[in-house]
């Protein structure tokens, strides 16, 4: 079996645990003996990759839609990338109606904060659970290998905290999210607890001939939907504690039709006096990230230039897309150099979600009009003829 | 020499919802609600009401049956501004009212209105853009907006000519078609006063659902009324 093989890197505590959490299937694999996960030649293995003289970078993390400091090109050689995020279970505002849930927010935010490295940088994360929280939580990180993605050796009760290191072996733009077990899953993932991991190519990323392609900012986008219950009346319900809504925000997620589709927490996020800015000849990333399902990313006014859809930089991006495809449990990533002044809309094309739901986000572009590009040739008058 | 502008105080809103309760309106002379007469430039005088027309009333015209249209909310008691509402359901509305009173009442022109958001404090760093080619994107709102729940009228404070709420979340419909003259046609969208001019689809009750791809759309929709004294 070729899950046992797997399973053996791990010592006995991790083994039993991940068993415990992959359910039936694992259960079966117990009995390919605990004694061989011990085994001292494959603990050996284990151990052999002496990471001890890697040198150890403090990464400081930033609310979305910003990406913290971090070069394109790597300068040196692998490194270990330290991260901390805290748990914060908080009853937040996600329309301009004011309608409230409770999100489990890594860091505080919805989704939590970008993480960037590069190939072979590993990446070590603390991950604290307040003692005031009320439910356990994990991260399963799409970006990592082994263990359900890290989930199976980070859950945290209230008052816990862990560390777990993972090396970025595959480059590109990953979602993580909390995966607890059971419809803990989707519940805790639908109350926007999920980000993304960015891991650049050393020597940073390339255009569609191969050839190196430095942007200018990074704009980072999570993209969630939320499924509030509502009374009799039709009215959103509001809940004292933080986990008060789940039953009914089961049953409304068995339907499959979220109340919201948002970007950054809340409609209305990136729009108005939060709008994004850019400049006319900036180059931009957007890394778009949706944790449960899927997107369809369009920036109205503009193109993508450059789209790496599935997010593997691996992949030769895609070129002048007009609309692309975030497929649920993935990040994708979108470079786009704008060409013209005035606002744009970056929205989910579903533009039902766009525009009832909430997925709509503004840039606000500084810069001198080309009227090569377009002109007003006759402004709107009455038919002539 | 800067407009004019008398107040008076016709009504009390005591009198008002007694006189209400009491099944009779008020005669072509007397405003079913607190009014503030306005002289123009042009020599024309105004009388606008000094709130946008309140939930409750809008409520009275539904008990009529001549306002087919009940709007989703329902605030607490109290004197709230209706919103919701579109530009054909407040065309049911000022028929209703006609009938009731007598009085022309009708919504503001275009033109009216912008006199009374002249009167907001100016605030240039509102327009994003300078270059007439940009005029599509320069009334982009980058200040913060107010939030959405509907307030008790007067929350918004008065501007210097008595009315109050101009600029505040709810938004004015005016009465002017934004194609101009439709030459018989309906007008497919009209101008609509409050933070920023914004153009609205006749039909559009609510234009704040979550996103908009050309800017930062009105909060609420709503209205209020104004006559025609001389001019």
């Amino acid at each position: 079996m070729a899950m046992n093989k797997d399973l053996m890197k791990l010592g006995r505590r991790e083994f039993l645990f991940a068993a415990s959490a992959i359910g039936a299937i694992a259960a079966a694999a117990t009995t390919a003996t605990a004694e061989e996960a011990v085994n001292p030649d494959e603990m050996k293995k284990v151990a052999a990759v002496d990471i001890s003289t890697l040198p150890r970078i403090k990464q400081k993390l930033v609310a979305p839609p910003f990406a913290p400091e971090h070069e394109q090109v790597a300068t040196t050689g692998a490194k270990i990338v330290e991260v901390e995020m805290t748990i914060q279970e908080k009853h937040v505002e996600i329309d301009a109606d004011g309608t409230k849930t409770w999100v489990f927010a890594y860091e505080g935010t919805v989704p939590g904060p970008l993480i960037v490295c590069h190939e072979g940088d590993y990446v070590e994360l603390t991950l604290k659970n307040p003692a005031t929280n009320l439910l356990e939580h994990n991260i399963d990180f799409h970006s990592s290998t082994g263990a359900l993605g890290g989930g199976a050796l980070t859950k945290v009760l209230p008052g816990e905290q862990c560390v777990l290191r993972w090396k970025a072996t595959k480059p590109g733009v990953f979602v993580y999210h909390c995966a607890p077990g059971d419809v803990m899953i989707p519940y805790h993932v639908v109350q926007g607890m999920n980000g993304a991991v960015m891991v650049l190519p050393r020597d940073g990323l390339k255009d569609a001939a191969g050839k190196p392609y430095t942007y200018d900012k990074v704009v980072y986008i999570g993209e969630q939907d939320f499924y509030v219950p509502k009374d009799e009346k039709g009215a959103y319900k509001t809940y004292e504690g933080a986990a008060d809504n789940m039953a009914d925000a089961l049953e409304v997620m068995r339907g499959l039709i979220p109340t919201h589709v948002v970007f950054n927490g809340k409609a209305g996020a990136l729009t108005g006096d939060s709008a994004l800015k850019a400049k006319v000849g900036e180059k931009v990333l957007f890394i778009h990230a949706q944790a449960n399902r899927d997107s369809r990313p369009h920036l109205i006014g503009g193109h993508g230039d450059l789209v790496w859809e599935a997010g593997s930089f691996n992949d030769k991006p895609d070129t002048n897309l007009e609309t692309w495809f975030i497929r649920g449990g993935s990040a994708g990533a979108m470079a786009y150099e704008f060409r013209q002044p005035g606002i744009y809309a970056y929205v989910n094309h579903n533009l039902i979600e766009a525009v009832l739901l909430g997925a709509t986000a503004h840039v606000v572009v500084e810069g001198e009009w080309d009227d090569d590009l377009m002109t007003q040739v006759a402004k709107p008058a009455p038919i002539s003829g | 020499m800067p407009l004019m502008f008398g107040i008076k105080s016709l009504t009390a809103a005591a009198a008002f919802a007694a006189v209400v309760a009491a099944g009779t309106f008020r005669t072509v002379e007397q405003a079913p609600f607190e009014t503030v007469s306005i002289q123009l430039k042009s020599g024309k005088s105004i009388e606008a009401g000094r709130e946008e027309i309140t939930h409750a009333f809008w409520m009275e015209c539904v008990a009529d049956g001549a306002c087919e249209h009940q709007p989703k909310s329902t605030p607490p008691a109290g004197s709230y501004p209706v919103t919701d509402v579109n530009a054909l359901d407040i065309a049911h509305f000022i028929t209703w009212l006609h009938e009731k009173s007598g009085a022309d009442w009708r919504l503001p022109t275009r033109e009216e209105a912008q006199k009374f958001s002249d009167l907001l404090p100016k605030d240039d760093s509102r327009k994003l853009f300078t270059d007439p080619r940009m005029d599509w994107a320069t009334n982009y709102f980058t200040r913060k907006s107010y939030a959405r729940a509907v307030k008790p009228s007067a929350s918004f404070g008065s501007v210097s000519n008595g009315l109050n709420d101009i600029g505040g979340n709810v938004w004015e419909w005016t009465s002017t078609c934004v194609s101009g003259d439709t030459g018989g046609y309906m007008c497919p969208a009209y101008f609509v006063n409050g933070e920023h001019e914004a153009e609205i689809p006749t039909f559009l009750r609510d234009a704040a659902s979550g996103g908009c791809a050309a800017g930062v759309p009105p909060t609420n929709l709503g209205f209020r009324l104004v006559r025609t004294i001389s001019g």
